[in-house]
Formats: structure tokens, sequence, C-alpha cells
């Protein structure tokens, strides 16, 4: 199926998670200062990967976005987003996640502190990007 | 401190069909993992350009005006620069040409509007590295052309150096939108950067057929690894 396809078939992010997630995103960034000073930890104190290896992790994401429309998973159950019911591809998404650990996938987000968006986690994108590219 | 991270200098719209999705994802990312994953506004993320390349036109069709505006509100919010161990200065465009001007002051930048055509705020965004010394009128009309020795001379003024750069650019492929791929991954070394201890500017703005460029005596690199930029190459 071409992509495009795939994408009319899938549908969009519903507009309310989309103001959702701007709205939050606007009042995170203007907190931030116009420069941003990062710190990478030295090559010899790394103990643990988040993406998979170079190269791989971004190739297929316009994929994910078309199979699971960015969906958001709360630990409120499935299907919900902030204690509210998220559109239908949530359910396929923790059925595959699900499935994932059951092939004994670890998600690789775990030691990741998740701040002040507390109550969300989002499905390990960097994960699926990985299978789904052996899956092509 | 980053464990790992990635950061996206910029232009995530108005390249292909799919600048809506390509942008959640993005924001999703960063919603996700707030210190590891970094954003900054490019020349695209303006409220002119969206009009002129379609990103306006694809938000009102998939969603209505008031999304547009928040939109814009988010653009005009994204920090302009980042500053990688203290060696690595990453900015979408290039650098201005007052080659005195200071760390401090790029952070001072008022950016919740949009650039001027000319200033500080819409050098970084819409200036382009030159093989020739000194500063040159842009070929876009915006921003300027900068010359190896104003990128030394910025790299000097600001003590861009002294610890190791961890910074990796790596070429990985995109999410269909452009100037995707700044990997700060440590574990990964062999290319520039690390391996010459250089202090250095990374910018995209670019298309480069190899996805990047190295100029300025390796003191300046572009980064662009969209490998189907505007869906005309594969």
């Amino acid at each position: 199926m071409e992509l495009k396809d795939v994408f009319k078939a899938q549908g969009a992010l519903h507009k309310k998670y989309c103001l959702m997630m701007l709205k939050q995103l606007k009042t995170y960034f203007r907190e931030q200062p116009s420069l941003i000073h990062v710190r990478c930890v030295p090559l010899f104190q790394l103990r643990r990967i988040v993406f998979p290896p170079i190269s791989l992790p971004f190739l297929h994401l316009p994929f994910i976005v078309a199979l699971f429309g960015l969906c958001l998973v709360s630990d409120h159950g499935p299907g919900r987003f902030q204690n509210q019911r998220v559109w239908r591809h949530a359910r396929s998404v923790l059925r595959f996640a699900e499935h994932l650990r059951a092939c004994g996938h670890a998600f690789g987000n775990q030691h990741v502190p998740v701040q002040w968006y507390a109550t969300i986690r989002v499905v390990n994108i960097a994960m699926l990007v990985s299978l789904v590219s052996r899956v092509r | 401190m980053c464990v790992d991270g990635l950061l996206f200098p910029g232009d995530f719209v108005d390249r292909g069909s799919f600048s809506v999705e390509n942008v959640m994802l993005l924001f999703a990312f960063k919603l996700l993992y707030p210190n590891h994953f970094f954003m900054s506004r490019g020349n695209h993320e303006t409220t002119n350009m969206n009009r002129v390349y379609g990103f306006s036109g694809e938000v009102k069709h998939k969603y209505d005006d008031k999304v547009m505006a928040v939109f814009t509100e988010v653009f005009q919010s994204l920090p302009i620069a980042h500053v990688i161990n203290s060696r690595a200065f990453v900015v979408h465009g290039g650098l201005p040409a007052d080659t005195s001007t200071t760390l401090d002051a790029v952070s001072r930048i008022s950016r919740f509007r949009e650039p001027a055509d000319s200033g500080l705020m819409s050098d970084l965004l819409w200036s382009d590295p030159s093989p020739f010394k000194g500063v040159q009128p842009s070929k876009r009309g915006v921003g300027i052309g900068f010359g190896p020795d104003v990128t030394a001379g910025f790299c000097k003024t600001n003590g861009l150096g002294g610890l190791p750069c961890c910074c990796h650019v790596s070429l990985c492929s995109d999410v269909g939108a452009r100037d995707v791929g700044l990997l700060l991954t440590p574990f990964v070394t062999n290319g520039f950067g690390y391996g010459a201890g250089a202090d250095m500017v990374i910018r995209s703005h670019e298309v480069k057929d190899e996805g990047y460029l190295v100029e300025h005596d390796g003191k300046c690199v572009t980064v662009f690894s969209a490998p189907n930029y505007c869906d005309q190459v594969r």
C-alpha cells in the first residue's frame, strides 16, 4: 500500500489532542532561554542507548505515524489519555506493545524520567521503528 | 546532563504533504524526552514562509485557523540555538556579521515574534557560509554570507572549545522534514567533531548531496539529511 493510502486509511491526529500537545509545548518552550546549553555524557559513562543504532531511528517514522497515528497511551487504561478516551488506534498500539513484551522486547525508555508530562507515556516509537524496519 | 539525544535544528515543515504529521511526531518526542530531544527554530518556522510554502494551507485543510494560530505561537517559542558541551554552536542558518556577537547576546534574543528583515535573529535563521573571507550579501536577500574568518572569530569570541565534544553528526534519515538529524549520541565518534577536536558551528538550511558538508577548515558543518527532499530525490 502506498504511504499516501495508508495515511488516508488511518486518519489524522484528533484536533483536541493536537491542540493539547501544542499548548503544552508552547508553555514549555516559553520557559526556555533562546540559547540552550546541552551537556553530553562522555563515552565512558554511557550505560544504555535509548535509540536504535545510527541510520535506523528515523528511517521509517512516517510509516509509524501512518500505522499508529501518534498514539499516546496513558497509565489509566487502554485507549485513554489524561483520563479521556483517545482515538481508535490506541488499542491496536497497546496490543502491539503487549505483543512486543511477549516477544521479549523491553521498552527502551524506562530509565528516562518523565517529568512535567508525568501522566503520559508515549509508546516507544523508536522500538517500533526498529522492528518495523526489519519487517519492511 | 544528556545521556544521548537528538537535536533538530529547524525547518520541520513546508516540505511535502505531511508536514503536520512530521512536526507533531517531533513534538511528541519532545514531550517524551524533554531533556534528550532538542528542537530549534528554522527560517520555515515563520508565518511568511508557512504561508508561501504550504504549511499554513495544510494545517487549515487538516484542522483550521485556530490550530494554525497555535502552531505559530509554538514556532515563535522555539529556541534559536544550542551549544553542545560548550564546544559546538548549533543553529539553523548561520552566524551574524558581527564576530563580536556573544552567546549571551544570542541568549537574550527576544524571540517570541517573527524575525525582522535584518538583525541578529534574522542572521541566525537565514545566513549561509561562504568560501570567501568576510561578509557578503546573501543570495536569499535575507541574512548574510559569512566567510571562514567570521566563523573563526565567532568561535574565538565565545570560547567554544575546551571540553571534549561528544557530538556526532549523524547521517540518519529524515521524517520527511528537512534538516533532520544531528545525533548527539556519544557512542559514535567516527566522524568530524570528536576526532578533529574542533570548536565548530553546526547548521542546516542548505541541501547537501552527501547529507553534510564540512567547510571553513572544519569549523563549519552543514547537516542536511533528508533523502527525499521535496519528494524529488530518492
